[in-house]
């Protein structure tokens, strides 16, 4: 809820500043788009430690998460543009924002600056104690588990633009830093016909990683109402990390007093997102 | 003049219904604790449970303790705005649970064991440093005897005057009987008693 919260004080805090400094000639766009997007990562073998890396959810490799959004840009004038991106997934909850402005030095080039974040999924990691712990209940806390982190970062990057009378393309080739928000996790288990009980707690931290981020959008002018000019778009983009969630374990024996602290350095993971969509523009 | 002290009379008397029908009482009714009660448990998967057996795993030593109260004369101990005038009178008492405060607080718990646990506790050695204890309310874990006497502290009930909590043997008994006396310590120097069933240990696996 506060991260939603926080997330809607950033749309408001970059959109209310562009429209306050439109000018007569602003010109404003519009788009509605639904889309598939796939992640894919590697998997490591389970080592000492548990890697969260391994418990994101992938999917079946055929789009199985569906996403629409809302995309509202505003050109301030013909050297700045701004844009807001918001989508949803199945949950409907507005977890995926992006926000971009775009410097043009001339017709064609720009230097493109954002900052987004998307949620993740990750799940079932409590079958690494299940699974690689003899002599105990591997997990005292028998229910799904499963929580969303969110993937934050900052990109900057090139930006090519054509416009050729109907048609729009952009390309931008961005780079950025990126880490998974931080979460905190435990895990409880006793020992079999014993009265041993030991949990481990898991606080993850920050962990930079460099991202590429191609993005490439195409949009045709179908037709023209009023003022209002109306099209078709598509947009695709791959986001390709080796990303790590690095963490800071602590195990309880018995009782809360004299855990054992152990600092973590997960290993990095290939993590590549990449999303493609369809949609409709309105110009004005 | 008459008149006057009625109006003041009434006006009195309002001011007492009124302050007398409210929310409900926050004054405790005191109790002193008086029993010790022990049931065997059953702790071998991953809750434990009341066990009527007297057999045990030699790592899973443990018993549910619950210590019961009477309602004594203290009972009508109660502040002077409430017992001066009216009874106090609430709108909804059938709904007002009754607060309950022990009068003297527990302050230590004592556990001797009758049979030697391993060569390093013989019988008749305390051990209370080797049991751990929870209650309902408690996490995944246990808490030391002493935490758990630092939560009782002050702790007020409702409706029912006992206290109830489980205790756990960490060490691993190798002899193949294990026996305790459980001794709860007031403030006021008394010392509630009682002894477990002799527990009959099996071996683990």
């Amino acid at each position: 809820m506060n991260n939603t919260l926080s997330q809607i004080q950033i749309f408001l805090f970059i959109l209310f500043p562009a429209i306050i400094m439109a000018q007569e000639n602003e010109r404003f766009r519009t788009s509605f788009y639904f889309g598939v997007r796939e992640i894919a990562k590697d998997s490591m073998p389970d080592k000492n430690n548990i890697d969260f890396m391994n418990y994101i959810h992938t999917g079946s490799g055929s789009f199985d998460e569906q996403y629409a959004g809302i995309g509202m840009q505003f050109k301030l004038n013909r050297q700045w543009e701004f844009e807001v991106k918001v989508s949803v997934l199945s949950d409907l909850v507005p977890s995926h924002f992006d926000l971009n402005s775009t410097l043009l030095f001339s017709k064609y080039l720009g230097l493109n600056l954002g900052l987004f974040t998307y949620p993740v999924y990750i799940e079932n990691y409590n079958f690494y104690h299940i699974n690689n712990t003899t002599g105990y209940i591997g997990d005292i806390n028998s229910n799904f588990r499963q929580r969303i982190i969110h993937e934050w970062g900052i990109k900057s990057g090139a930006s090519f633009k054509l416009d050729q009378k109907r048609f729009h393309g952009l390309l931008n080739a961005n780079v950025g830093m990126t880490s998974f928000s931080r979460f905190n996790e435990s895990i409880a288990q006793k020992k079999n016909n014993a009265n041993l009980r030991r949990e481990f707690r898991y606080a993850t931290h920050f962990s930079r990683a460099l991202f590429f981020n191609p993005e490439i959008e195409a949009g045709f002018d179908c037709f023209k109402l009023g003022n209002a000019m109306f099209g078709a778009q598509f947009k695709a983009n791959l986001f390709f990390t080796r990303q790590a969630i690095d963490y800071t374990r602590t195990v309880y024996y018995w009782t809360e007093e004299m855990p054992e602290k152990q600092r973590i350095k997960s290993p990095e993971h290939s993590f590549l997102k990449y999303d493609a969509d369809l949609g409709f523009y309105c110009r004005f | 003049m008459v008149k006057k002290v009625l109006v003041l009379i009434v006006a009195v008397s309002i001011l007492r219904i009124i302050s007398g029908c409210g929310d409900c009482p926050d004054d405790p009714v005191y109790f002193e604790f008086d029993g010790l009660s022990i049931s065997n448990l059953d702790n071998s998967g991953a809750w434990s449970q009341v066990a009527t057996s007297d057999t045990m795993f030699n790592e899973a030593v443990a018993f549910g303790i619950s210590i019961t109260g009477y309602i004594g004369p203290e009972r009508f101990k109660s502040s002077l705005l409430n017992s001066s005038g009216f009874s106090s009178c609430y709108a909804f008492g059938s709904e007002c649970p009754e607060i309950l405060k022990p009068l003297h607080q527990l302050t230590a718990i004592n556990i001797t064991t009758l049979f030697p646990i391993d060569s390093a506790t013989p019988a008749n050695s305390h051990v209370s440093n080797l049991f751990v204890a929870s209650d309902a309310s408690y996490g995944n874990l246990y808490q030391s005897l002493t935490s758990l006497i630092e939560d009782i502290k002050d702790k007020t009930y409702s409706d029912i005057s006992e206290e109830a909590f489980n205790i756990y043997l960490k060490s691993k008994v190798l002899n193949d009987k294990a026996r305790f006396i459980i001794s709860m310590r007031l403030d006021n120097d008394s010392i509630i008693s009682d002894t477990t069933n002799t527990i009959y240990i099996k071996t683990g696996k």
